[in-house]
């Protein structure tokens, strides 16, 4: 069994290095929890999708979902400890020495190079987990629509969500006909 | 503080998309409160994207900090994750229940397509920040492009060891950009 404590310094190692958002943390978990075999990919890839639909920042939620699910209710809090105390120790040197902590030209050349490395993260993290998501012609077309209503109509995520919401439902109720009938 | 508690506590309950939702939830909060102007408020978001950590847990904590220090810092961050305990638990136990049932299946088929979408989305918006400028005519940064492609192979070459190559994305940066 996974211990308390594993569960608290995976995730503050999580916190630690997300930059620039929660989908930019998948990468990192699914290389820290995935590959040490605590979790399954077809069990994180459930997680983050509940994580982007239930309220709350991405990187919480599936901090509780993992916690959960290896440790229950102290697997959850121990997770998301370990997640937002990087942000809590951070944050509050900054704020308590430096007010133009970004105008700096050192740290936004530093910021620039670590936005690029999360470019390449992202880059995989779209292959690695559209392999497993995208499974035929149709779900492709799907998440292309997705893209675009996103891109060129900047549709809030939440609306994007609640539309495959929809669109499974339907999906769902004809095939239900389907067995109905037969 | 019961105030700066409630206050992210319903700006946990409605950011339902992640941190970007956040932002301005948090933002007509604080600002039409007057706890904190609306100039300190964008050099705190920037200061919140810039440094580790997901993006709202940052901004909350910079604004429980301005306001009653250590504590306050606390009460905002732990505000702001109470709700997603409370829902994303309940979540976790109902998936448990129904992951197999037809309508289960139906809707995480479709949000997982929607979230390689957005994935996308977030890639192509970052790379257009970074390297492609679109605003007027396509202008390449060349410097950027060739940093892009060096860190690359390094993340190829250790691909066990993502953190170290965030690192040198930084001390990179701070000597090319």
């Amino acid at each position: 069994m996974v211990s308390i404590l594993q569960i608290f310094l995976v995730f503050l190692k999580i916190g630690a290095f997300t930059f620039g958002g929660g989908l930019a943390m998948i990468p990192v978990i699914k290389r820290e929890i995935v590959d040490k075999g605590w979790i399954n990919e077809d069990e994180l890839s459930d997680y983050i999708a509940v994580g982007q639909t239930a309220p709350g920042m991405i990187a919480v939620n599936i901090a509780i979902l993992v916690g959960t699910h290896l440790r229950k209710w102290k697997g959850a809090v121990a997770a998301v400890l370990g997640v937002i105390l990087p942000s809590l120790v951070v944050i509050t040197v900054i704020a308590s020495f430096l007010s133009e902590f970004d105008s700096i030209p050192l740290v936004q050349a530093a910021l620039k190079g670590i936005m690029l490395v999360v470019v390449i993260l992202l880059a995989f993290a779209l292959f690695d987990i559209g392999k497993k998501a995208i499974t035929n012609v149709y779900l492709l077309a799907y998440a292309l629509v997705c893209f675009s209503l996103l891109y060129f109509f900047s549709i809030p995520t939440s609306l994007v969500i609640l539309f495959s919401v929809l669109v499974g439902s339907v999906h769902a109720y004809i095939v239900y006909r389907k067995q109905v009938k037969k | 503080m019961i105030m700066l508690l409630l206050v992210f506590m319903y700006v946990g309950l409605f950011t339902i998309g992640g941190g970007m939702v956040a932002i301005p939830l948090i933002l007509q909060e604080v600002v039409s409160r007057g706890w904190i102007s609306e100039a300190t408020f964008y050099s705190m978001v920037a200061i919140a994207q810039s440094t580790p950590g997901p993006v709202g847990i940052n901004v909350a904590t910079y604004v429980g900090f301005e306001m009653y220090g250590i504590p306050g810092a606390l009460i905002a961050s732990i505000g702001f994750v109470l709700p997603s305990f409370v829902i994303v638990s309940t979540l976790a136990s109902l998936l448990r229940k129904y992951r197999s049932s037809n309508l289960v299946i139906h809707w995480f088929l479709y949000i997982k397509a929607a979230i390689i979408g957005l994935i996308g989305y977030t890639l192509f918006k970052m790379t257009q920040v970074i390297v492609f400028h679109t605003d007027t005519y396509l202008h390449v940064e060349w410097k950027e492009l060739a940093l892009l492609g060096a860190l690359s192979i390094l993340f190829y070459l250790l691909r066990k060891k993502p953190w170290l190559v965030i690192i040198m994305g930084a001390v990179l940066g701070m000597i090319f950009l």
